[in-house]
């Protein structure tokens, strides 16, 4: 009786693996008008849909701005998508609370090496298992307008000393032209954390260090010093919001900016003038690390179509579309070594984003991601007394250390 | 036999009973009794379904653990404490507070000024009227967005306009100090909310008698004395009405004019209780300390509402 | 003596004029603003000091709305949750707030006070519950559905100003309609509420703009792009890396101007409400 029914489960299961249903796959995000990846990740539902001609993937895009309380409500309602899109703090809370399936066995039917993913990628798996795959890594690089800095008489920066001489020369009131741009509005306090990263752990710096607080470290103080000295002598705009400065270094009206590869892309579609003078050095800070970003896509439990969710995944981190993905979307894919020598010959600037983006920490804090979004406030709050109420970088950092300090202890 | 006849006779006793029952029910008393019912229904029901049953869900998940889906457990009253105890609970209150006090002062305030400037005749009232009333019909996110540019540190056309006229020579960090956050937030939702606000009262003027502003005028009243002895205790129903949904809606419902400028910032100046709640709930994924934040906010707008309202009433309502 | 009665006069009125001409370019600024830099090409917003008057007037912002969004579409879906909830929050809440005003009963201001409940809850705890509603009922991802949930927001408010009017109508009108037997519905239909019609008005506009102005509820519950609103397509544009600003005060322009001309066409019968709606009393 038992092994007949045993049989009977066997063969039922051979019966769904073989024979697929029809799938209407779920896929809200904010991706599908992400000016690099969106036309990447089309090219990837319509090889997809190809191959597997009886289902379909419904791409809705979910404005950005609106995107995250959507998923979250999508998620805690019981009415999650069939794949779900993580930044890094987001993928490490949505693991820990138990929201999303585990992808082994697909990876491991579809052959897929676990060790070949980038780094970061370490934050979609936990206890062994692997949660959600990256797209692409955001790793951050200076930007800088060539023909500003020709105007100006400068040579890229290679220190921060460098780097603050030329943001000062590059700043001209008259001409409302900034040296660097970053974070100085308060606000959206996840993309000020972002983006105030680059600064942070180019120093060699960080809010939180294998899961200690370590804000007032000699090299996170050293940061912030420089982050209020560009601040306060108004070489970055001051209370302009990321979209807005971004927009400005893509009109020649900034003239640095750490960022992703993306910001190309953005630059390209504002102005192609300034596109031509577009250049990218390492961060030139004492650290001599980089940050990223990471983009992850998981399948949250009780998705409706889970099987052809990760197909879809699975067919994505193919050796052939990790390729495309780096062709198309102009940013580095989730898995390492895909990209031919081909490529880079075509693509010179890109071998600086690889390296990059194969050292590159996460932005998250460090061996507490998952409560990203706390610390995060707790953070930008600090950040933003020293910015606009006049508190030193040192009282910030001691002040942030026993905020951290005690946060922590009240989760462990 | 003999029992069916005494199931039949039970059987009569039933029915004769429902017959009078029923004859009573729809007597003109009892039916006269649930005619307001039947007027409510329609609004009561559609109310259980978007506010009552959310609300009852919400108290209920504010019981619970901040897990998401089956792992919740319930955890009686600690989600309370820890939202009473903690570090950002008096500084949120006291925000919310000095939010509630301003809106109510400054909107009731600027609506009777402008209510009464539109209540006199002159040459293009109608128009003038009804340009007043444009904010109101701006809608939030769009408002919210051209504040935000004109606020602008850089390039905003409000420091460019400061200094030009000559008020200040350096720039006002309207977004990115504190306190003139909390006031720059301010006035957008003044500006908001002023027109409904000049609405009612314009109402309220038209309903005070023009004989009794004759008697004031008879007696030797100035402008000044029948506006405090006529005009104010005629408004005195719109007044109570106005501050009390003014007060409700900043105290536990305004949120967007924060989240579209400043989302709480600078260093939580402009965190109202109501931010907070958005924080917990879709920032922190905090389910259950968010709903513990709203039961808050809720039997403190109660409590203060029934306290104002019998306050009010028990001094004597002329309406 | 009048000669210092008619300067007093003069200095009045003058002053009068003063404080509303500046009160009514404060209040208008922001419109004029958001339209200036809807004109301006991306590159010239990044000037100080600005240009306080637009520098052409090629509306390219607009023919770019125009022909790479589904600008209209967002618009008529607005258009109907606005006017459906105003609909349907009319029918109810008229019901309602007569209902609350009129009668005798013991339940009656303590029903008043749990309609205000509603408005003391922060709505952003509530949406979750409404969603969970909305999905085992389906009505996420329809026009419908925000049609019902609007209506069922502004209902309160609606109910509360409605019957502050009805309390301001002497029952007296309604008592010989009574003694002829006429139903409580008649009565409220046909007696009341023509006295009260013109205060309606303002009461339209409110549910109106509610409907129009809604954002929170309205990105929860609606995820196809073709049901979009307007303040959702708004949203839209601050983008993953760029927020493109002449694009979007364009969309903000467009999005405003429809509640700005119903207010402007409406406006006689509005201010004629204000002054016939009330009953002398």
């Amino acid at each position: 009786m038992k092994a007949f029914k045993r049989a009977a489960i066997a063969f039922g299961f051979a019966l769904t693996s073989t024979v697929s249903h029809a799938a209407d796959i779920e896929w809200p995000s904010f991706l599908w008008n992400d000016p690099g990846l969106a036309p990447a990740l089309k090219e990837l539902k319509g090889t997809y849909e190809k191959e597997h001609p009886q289902d379909h993937i419904n791409n809705v895009l979910i404005p950005v701005s609106t995107f995250w309380d959507k998923q979250f409500a999508d998620v805690s309602n019981g009415n999650p998508p069939d794949i779900g899109t993580f930044y890094d703090p987001d993928v490490r809370s949505y693991i820990e609370q138990g929201l999303l399936e585990t992808l082994d066995d697909y990876l491991g039917a579809a052959g897929i090496d676990r060790s070949s993913f980038v780094p970061t990628a370490s934050l979609g798996q936990k206890d062994g298992h692997i949660y959600a795959v990256p797209v692409v890594v955001n790793a951050r690089a200076l930007f800088y307008n060539e023909k500003l800095f020709r105007e100006a008489g400068l040579q890229p920066p290679k220190d921060s000393a460098t780097f603050l001489e030329a943001a000062k020369k590059l700043r001209q009131p008259a001409a409302q032209q900034f040296g660097y741009a970053t974070a100085s509005k308060p606000g959206n306090a996840s993309l000020n954390y972002i983006e105030i990263s680059p600064l942070i752990v180019g120093f060699g710096g960080g809010f939180f260090k294998e899961g200690r607080p370590s804000a007032n470290s000699p090299e996170t103080i050293a940061a912030l010093k420089l982050y209020k000295q560009l601040f306060d002598e108004n070489l970055i705009p001051r209370g302009v919001e990321t979209g807005v400065y971004r927009d400005m270094f893509a009109h020649g009206k900034v003239g640095m900016y750490a960022a992703g590869s993306f910001i190309a892309g953005v630059v390209e579609n504002a102005d192609k003038d300034v596109y031509k003078d577009l250049r990218a050095v390492p961060l030139p800070f004492p650290g001599h690390q980089t940050v990223s970003v990471t983009v992850f896509l998981g399948i949250p439990k009780g998705a409706k179509n889970k099987d052809a969710a990760a197909a879809v995944l699975m067919r994505m981190l193919k050796d052939d579309f990790q390729l495309k993905i780096a062709q198309i979307g102009k940013a580095y894919p989730g898995r390492v070594n895909m990209l031919p020598a081909t490529f880079f010959d075509q693509n010179p600037w890109f071998k600086a984003f690889e390296s990059a983006s194969l050292s590159a920490r996460s932005y998250a804090p460090e061996g507490a991601e998952q409560y990203g979004p706390e610390i995060i406030k707790i953070v930008s709050e600090g950040v933003e007394n020293m910015l606009f109420q006049g508190l030193s970088p040192e009282e910030t950092a001691n002040s942030l250390q026993q905020k951290l300090t005690t946060f922590i202890a009240t989760k462990h | 036999m003999n029992s069916e006849i005494q199931r039949s006779g039970t059987q009569a006793a039933a029915l004769n009973m429902e017959v009078e029952q029923r004859r009573r029910w729809f007597g003109y008393q009892k039916r006269e009794a649930l005619v307001p019912y039947a007027f409510l229904l329609p609004s009561f029901l559609a109310l259980a379904v978007v506010f009552f049953y959310p609300m009852i869900h919400a108290i209920v998940i504010s019981f619970y653990s901040n897990n998401i889906g089956s792992a919740a457990h319930f955890i009686g009253l600690q989600n309370y404490r820890e939202v009473i105890a903690s570090d950002w609970f008096p500084t949120v209150m006291r925000t919310s507070l000095f939010w509630t006090v301003g809106n109510v002062i400054f909107v009731c305030g600027f609506s009777l000024a402008i209510a009464l400037m539109l209540d006199r005749k002159f040459p293009g009232r109608g128009l003038v009227r009804a340009l007043f009333f444009l904010p109101w019909a701006v809608p939030y996110v769009a408002a919210g967005i051209v504040w935000g540019w004109m606020y602008d540190y850089e390039f905003g056309v409000l420091n460019y306009l400061i200094n030009a006229i000559g008020l200040a020579s350096n720039k006002v960090n309207f977004l990115t100090a504190c306190p003139s956050a909390f006031y720059s937030v301010g006035a957008l939702s003044i500006w908001k909310l002023v027109p409904f606000g000049t609405v009612m009262y314009l109402a309220g003027l038209q309903t005070i008698p023009s004989e009794y502003y004759e008697a004031a005028k008879i007696d030797g009243a100035g402008p000044i004395q029948a506006f405090r002895h006529v005009t104010l205790p005629g408004l005195r129903g719109v007044t109570v009405m106005l501050t009390l949904l003014i007060a409700i809606w900043s105290f536990g419902w305004s949120f967007t004019a924060i989240f579209l400028l400043t989302e709480g910032g600078p260093a939580g100046c402009t965190e109202t209780i109501v931010v907070r709640s958005y924080l917990e709930a879709f920032k922190f994924f905090h389910v259950g300390t968010a709903s513990a934040i709203g039961a808050i906010v809720l039997l403190l707008s109660l409590t203060f509402s029934a306290a104002y309202l019998a306050l009010v009433y028990r001094k004597g309502s002329q309406r | 003596m009048t000669k210092i009665h008619e300067t007093k006069q003069l200095l009045w009125s003058a002053a009068f004029y003063v404080a509303l001409v500046i009160l009514l370019v404060a209040v208008l600024f922001p419109f004029y603003w958001m339209f200036k830099t809807s004109m301006d090409s991306n590159g010239a917003i990044f000037a100080y000091p600005p240009k306080l008057v637009p520098q052409s007037y090629d509306f390219h912002a607009y023919v770019g709305l125009l022909n790479s969004t589904e600008i209209v579409l967002w618009l008529w879906n607005s258009l109907v949750v606005a006017v459906g909830s105003t609909v349907l929050a009319l029918a109810a809440g008229i019901s309602g707030a007569y209902g609350l005003s009129r009668f005798r009963y013991r339940a009656k201001s303590s029903l008043a006070l749990i309609v205000l409940t509603t408005q003391m809850m922060p709505p952003l705890v509530l949406i979750i519950p409404i969603y969970t509603i909305y999905i085992s009922l389906n009505l996420t991802d329809t026009l419908f559905g925000l049609v019902i949930g609007n209506f069922a927001f502004s209902l309160p408010v609606v109910i509360w100003m409605m019957k502050s009017i009805f309390d301001t109508i002497p029952v007296e009108i309604e008592e010989a309609a009574r003694v002829d037997g006429a139903s409580w519905f008649f009565i409220m239909t046909r007696i009341t509420l023509p006295i009260a019609l013109p205060g309606l008005v303002a009461v339209s506009v409110f549910t109106f703009i509610n409907g129009w102005d809604e954002f929170m509820f309205a990105r929860t519950v609606v995820t196809a792009t073709d049901k979009w609103v307007g303040t959702v397509g708004l949203a839209s544009f601050i983008g993953i890396y760029v927020t493109p600003w002449d694009q979007i005060l364009a969309a903000a322009t467009i999005f405003t101007l429809p509640p700005v001309i119903l207010f402007l066409l409406i406006q006689k019968h509005f201010m004629a409400g204000l002054g016939a709606g009330a009953v002398k009393g």
